[in-house]
Parts: C-alpha cells; structure tokens; sequence
C-alpha cells in the first residue's frame, strides 16, 4: 500500500510538472514568437495624436463619399501603399488597372449619385426617386464585380510575396475599419455622435442648433432605412478572406467572403440618408459649399498608383 | 470494495490534474496576448511598409511596429537594418499617401 501511495503522489508530481513546464514554454513563446526579432517588447497604446494627420482625413473623405467595390476597392486602395519591389513595381500597377476596370460600371453611377445630391443640395431638395432609381442601379453593377475581379486577384497573389501578402491583407483591414468608422453610424441610433457630422460641422462652419436639428432627424431617418449592415458578419468575412489571402493558394472564385455587395450598398444608402437630413438645415451658402464639395469628390478619377 | 474506490478516486484525480496540465498553459498564455490597434488603421492604409525578416513594419511615433498575431510589437532596440533605412534611401522618414485633390501624391513623414 505504501509503495502504491507513493507511486501515485510521484506520478502526480510528474504529471503536474509536465503541466507547468507546458506552461513555462507556453508563456516564453507566446510573448516572443514566431522568430523574435532582436529585444522586442509588446505595445500598449500610447495617447491620442494630437494634431489631425492630413493623409488620414483625405483618407475618411474618400471613404466617406466612394462606396462602390467594397473589399475590391479597398485591395486596390491596399496597392497604392503596399511598396512592392521594384521589379514588380509594372505588373502590380497592371493589376491594379484591371481591378478599377472592373470597379468602372459601379464608380459611373456613384459618379452620377454624387451630382444628383449636389444638384439637390444646391437647390435646398434632393429628388428622392431619382436617388432612389440610381441606387437600385448600383446593385446589379456591384454584384458583377467580384467575378470580374477574381482572375486579377488570382494573379496578385502569385505575384506577391508571403510577406506582400501579409501586409496586403492588413491594409485591406485597415481600409475597412476606416471606412466602417466613418460610416457605419451605430451610435447614432442610440443617441451618440455621428463622426461624419462632426467633420461636416467643422467644413461648413455649423451652428450648435445647425448640429442638433441634424442629430435629430439622423436616427430616424436611419430607422426607415431597408436592410442593416451586419458588422459581425462583414468582420468575419473579412477575416476569411485574409486568412485565405495569406495562404500559398489562392482562389479568388471560391471564397464565398470575397462579397463587395454589403459594403457597396449600405454606404451609398447611409451616405444618401445622411445628405437627406442634412440639406434641410444648411443656408444657402453652406448648400453651394456643400454641393461643389460633392461635386469635386465625383470628378476625381480613379487612381493606378506608381507604387 | 474499499480497495476498488481508492482506485477510482486515483483515477480521478490523475485524470483531473493532467487535464488541467494540457488546459492550462493555453489558458494562462491568453492573459499575455496584447491585442490593439496601434499603429492606428488610418496610418496603416496610407504608409508603405518596410518589410525585414519576412514582415512588414510601420515606422510611427518613432518606433518600428510589427504585427506578431493580434498583438503589435516594437523593437527596444531597432534592427540595425530598421535604424538605418530610411537615411540608405534618402529619405526623411516613412511616405504618406493623400488621398485628397490631385491624390496620388506622395510626401515624407516628419512628426
């Protein structure tokens, strides 16, 4: 019996040993891996930037009025700043034209939106079905583009390097958190502030009732909207679509995440929404700076960067 | 009778602590993930990455960034391929790309 007692208390030790020294390899890998650089530490977040970064704000503004393409748009967005090699520089840039070729029927319509508000602006009454007739138009012209996109990405991918890839897919994140910021107006609803009208106050001069009246009527105007855009679902999407990315094979055809439609639509609708509610408490001269703004954000062409 | 319940009871226990030995590395190793958005999203999508060993790092508020899972790192001492590579290219520091009128443009990050 004592032999027996003995044995089990030495088999528990080991056991428990084994556990903690699991532990122990666990805990060093976790803060250092995988191939730890050279005295690493990890990040706590340092305050707040006070002062605007001026490449950040165009960066909102785009996002804020170009919601056509969806995660499309923002991988060729991605390539405007993924500093590819050199020799790659050429066939990058081709691939990146033929992807904003495939963007082109829905940019046209955007375009076309983005004037009729102005239009509307201008005069004091956005022409709600003609809004309406444009919006519909979009949907067809955004499903088409993921089929169009997909041998291009194909290529992308094998042009990339694993580490191309990676930072490619990052971008692509932070192209959408950017985007979802400025646009996805959660808080609203529930009485929070509204991003895109704190920047279109400080634009266009608004006074604190200008601001209320407009905060008023946002969050019913967003309640009568059809659909909702479901950001769990997009962020899992998302994260499916870089995990796949990031693998050595690649197929664009098969990845049921790679879907342009939400993101396309809910901002155009929400940024149509949030014109509509706007235009009523804007002066006259705040409607003609408004409008020109507008207008200059249609004409912009799209962008093949020289990265 | 009593024989067979102390072995059970054995049984149990060994069972219970090499369970929690397989459980609990994992468990303990999730306090130390550091998970946060810095540097942030917007100066992700506007600034070209230098990639070294096979990552791509960010240089801001003068530390060089890199991703390792959910968390982000910085160097306590930078690489000395990191240190000296923006002065190797003739640089001031990271490019910026605006977005704004005539966009497609690209400046030098100084702060």
């Amino acid at each position: 019996m004592p032999t027996s007692r003995s044995a089990t208390v030495t088999g528990l030790t080991l056991c428990l040993g084994l556990g903690l020294t699991g532990c122990s390899a666990h805990l060093t890998t976790a803060s250092t891996v995988p191939e730890p650089p050279p005295e690493s530490v990890a990040v706590t977040p340092p305050p707040g930037e006070p002062q605007e970064d001026q490449a950040v704000v165009q960066l909102e503004q785009r996002h804020r009025h170009h919601h056509h393409g969806g995660l499309t748009r923002f991988i060729s967005m991605s390539l405007d700043t993924l500093g590819v090699e050199d020799e790659k520089r050429p066939q990058v840039m081709r691939l990146q034209s033929d992807l904003e070729a495939c963007l082109t029927p829905a940019r046209e319509i955007e375009q076309g939106l983005l004037m009729t508000l102005a239009d509307g602006i201008a005069v004091g009454a956005i022409d709600k079905s003609r809004v309406d007739g444009i919006t519909d138009s979009l949907e067809p012209a955004v499903a088409a583009e993921k089929d169009c996109s997909a041998t291009a990405l194909d290529q992308l991918h094998a042009v990339l390097s694993p580490s191309e890839r990676i930072a490619l897919a990052e971008k692509v994140r932070a192209h959408f958190e950017v985007w979802r910021e400025v646009n996805y107006q959660e808080r609203a609803a529930a009485g929070g502030r509204i991003p895109r009208l704190g920047r279109l106050a400080r634009e266009l001069n608004l006074t604190d009732a200008q601001v209320q009246q407009i905060q008023a009527s946002l969050p019913l105007a967003m309640t009568t909207q059809d659909g909702t855009f479901k950001r769990r679902q997009a962020e899992e999407r998302l994260s499916e679509f870089a995990t796949a990315f990031v693998n050595d094979r690649f197929e664009a055809r098969t990845i049921s995440s790679y879907e342009n439609r939400e993101i396309g639509l809910y901002g155009t609708k929400r940024m149509v929404l949030f014109y509509e509610a706007v235009t009523p408490a804007l002066t006259p001269p705040q409607r003609q700076q408004l409008a020109e703004q507008l207008r200059e954000f249609a004409s912009r062409p799209p962008a093949v960067s020289q990265n | 009778m009593m024989h067979a319940r102390t072995t059970t009871l054995r049984r149990a226990l060994f069972a219970s602590v090499a369970a929690l030995s397989l459980v609990a590395p994992a468990a303990m190793a999730q306090q130390f993930q550091v998970s946060v958005g810095f540097p942030p999203f917007g100066f992700i999508a506007t600034t070209p990455p230098v990639y070294y060993e096979g990552r791509p790092h960010y240089y801001y508020s003068n530390r060089w960034y890199y991703r390792d899972g959910s968390a982000w790192r910085y160097y306590r001492q930078d690489p000395y391929y990191l240190r000296n590579y923006y002065g190797s290219h003739h640089l001031h520091g990271p490019q910026r790309y605006y977005y704004g009128r005539g966009y497609g443009q690209h400046y030098y990050y100084r702060r």
